[in-house]
This record gives structure tokens, C-alpha cells and sequence, in this order.
């Protein structure tokens, strides 16, 4: 399956300045349509409002986790099927085996590149 | 040598009286030689209490020490989001260019996006650093260190540290605006004072 450009993004982190960066990688990348939310709870109002392709995801947040984030989106019938990266600091085996049990597509550790996220995002598309 | 015959006994008597007196002399020798001991190892005790200054330690030095972790964490925030401006603004300049120098352009910007993602990772490492700090300052106010130090030092007298004009303390960059002199109040205030 091809990735498709237009398909809306949504970037969730309570980091003002990592939304920017992932938001002009993703411009660079050829994606122009992100949006953002500062914490799992914004994200997942935001899901109930629009539907997104991808959801590139902190963890690390409050009040709603991107572990939470992502239980709650597996949990619901309308989005459980919504592509899901974990882009975090957490960098041990159980988060990342937590992630992949909660239904994560894709993880990525930060500090990370450009080609890592485009790798990434290319393997949840299948490409 | 057998029991004594009884017409020594005063004898006797007198050799226990004075054999009970060596051993209690013996004992308070050692008695005092023990409290001696520990009226030294609470002076020192005294001594190494106020030399730590805890009560220093919790109401100044952690918070400051946080505070001063805290603005490192908006400075580079903030200087970061000016590299991010001005690489947006090559690529805003270059939109319309193509071929080679577009590429190159293009291609700095993206390296620059991306060193610039150490900024997430040092403010959080910074964050573990300010709550293991407020942990530290919590445990000290807990344990009443804090407390008998500020007991000793009211009771022994203690000397400002920061009444030396020779040697005034170091604060570094100041935290908070008003916190410093500015530059234009420095140079007023030299001009003043020559």
C-alpha cells in the first residue's frame, strides 16, 4: 500500500518545540496536513472530531499517557484501526513490549532522524 | 592461700573496703572516659551539622539549584526554537528554487530538525535531575537534620556568609528579571562609582 500524502496526521506531544520538529519533518517528508494535541485526552477529542491516517504519539504525558492514548484508541470500535507510532524517550524493553501488546504500529526513540521517521512511517503502510 | 582466720577479719574487712573502692574507681575512670568520649563525638557531631548547613541546603541552595535547571531547560527550549525559525525561513527563501541548491538547502534544513530533537531528550533528563533534587530536599526536611542544625546554629551563633564585601557569593546568571543588574544598570553604576 502506497503512503498517501494527504492523508491528515495528527502529532501528539506535551512538547511545544518536538510537535514543530516532527511537524517539519513531516513537511519535509511530503506530508502537510498535521494537526496537534498537547495530551492523550486533546488527541483523543480530536480523533472523535476528525478522521486521521496516522497518529504519531508521545508517551511520556499528562493527564493522558500515549500508552493510555493508545489503549483507549484500540479500544473503540470507529478507530481501532487508525495507524498508531509511539515516538518516545522510553527506551527500555518493557515499554516497548507494552506498546506492541497495546497495538502499536510503530516505535520510534527519540533522539531519531528524518529517515528513521519516513522508514517508519512506511513500514506501518506496508511500502 | 585459704580463707582468713577469724581473728583477721578486720583485716579482712578493711583488704574488701579497699578493693571495692579500686574497682569503682577503676569503674568511674572508664565511666568518664565513655562520656568523655561521647561529649567529643557530639561536638564533632555539632561541628560537622553546621559545617553541612542543611537548613542551607533545603531552603536555598536545592530550590535554587532547581530553578537554575529549570531555566537552562527554557533557554535552550528557546534557542532551539529560534534555529527551527530561521531553518524554516531558508526553506520559506528557497520554495521557489529547484535542482542542486534546493536539494541542499532542503537537506540542511531536515539536519537541523533533527539535531534540534536533543532539546526533548535534555529536558526531560534535566526534569529527572529537578525531581531527584526535590526527593533529596523533602528527605532532608523529614529526617529533622534540618531542625537540630538550626537548633545548634541558634544556639552556637552563626556569622553571615554573605557579609563580606571581599568576597561576595557567586549566583551566576540570574533567574529571574530583577533578579540582576542589566547591562545599561551595570555601566550607569560604574560611571557612578569612578
Amino acid at each position: 500500500m502506497a503512503v498517501d500524502l494527504t492523508m491528515p496526521i495528527l502529532v501528539v506531544d506535551d512538547y511545544k518545540t518536538m510537535i514543530r520538529i516532527i511537524r517539519n519533518l513531516l513537511k519535509q517528508l511530503g506530508f502537510n496536513d498535521v494537526d496537534e494535541a498537547a495530551d492523550g485526552t486533546e488527541a483523543f477529542a480530536k480523533m472523535k472530531d476528525r478522521k486521521y491516517g496516522l497518529i504519531i504519539s508521545d508517551w511520556n504525558m499528562e493527564p493522558m499517557t500515549g500508552y493510555e492514548l493508545l489503549k483507549h484508541v484500540r479500544g473503540d470500535e470507529h478507530l481501532n484501526r487508525t495507524p498508531f507510532i509511539m515516538v518516545t524517550a522510553e527506551s527500555k524493553t518493557e515499554n516497548v513490549i507494552a506498546a506492541k501488546k497495546a497495538g502499536v504500529n510503530n516505535y520510534i526513540v527519540k533522539p531519531f532522524n528524518a529517515a528513521t521517521l519516513k522508514a517508519k512511517i512506511d513500514a506501518v503502510f506496508g511500502e | 592461700m585459704g580463707l582468713p582466720k577469724k581473728k583477721e577479719s578486720g583485716a579482712f574487712d578493711g583488704d574488701i573496703a579497699r578493693r571495692l573502692e579500686e574497682a569503682m574507681r577503676a569503674c568511674d575512670d572508664a565511666a568518664r572516659t565513655v562520656l568523655a568520649q561521647i561529649a567529643q563525638d557530639i561536638a564533632a557531631l555539632h561541628t560537622d551539622l553546621k559545617a553541612l548547613q542543611p537548613e542551607e541546603i533545603t531552603a536555598r541552595k536545592i530550590p535554587a539549584a532547581g530553578e537554575e535547571l529549570e531555566e537552562v531547560v527554557k533557554a535552550t527550549e528557546s534557542a532551539t526554537n529560534d534555529i527551527m525559525q530561521a531553518a524554516e525561513g531558508l526553506l520559506e527563501a528557497c520554495s521557489d528554487a529547484d535542482g542542486a541548491f534546493a536539494e541542499l538547502v532542503e537537506g540542511k534544513a531536515t539536519e537541523i530538525f533533527e539535531a534540534c530533537t536533543f532539546q526533548d531528550i535534555t529536558g526531560q533528563r534535566i526534569g529527572k535531575v529537578i525531581k531527584t533534587l526535590k526527593v533529596i530536599e523533602d528527605r532532608l526536611n523529614a529526617s529533622g537534620i534540618v531542625k537540630l542544625a538550626a537548633a545548634i546554629a541558634a544556639e552556637q551563633g552563626t556569622a553571615s556568609a554573605s557579609d563580606d564585601d571581599d568576597n561576595p557569593p557567586l549566583e551566576g546568571p540570574a533567574l529571574k528579571e530583577g533578579d540582576g543588574l542589566k547591562q545599561n544598570d551595570i555601566d550607569d553604576l560604574l560611571n557612578d562609582l569612578f
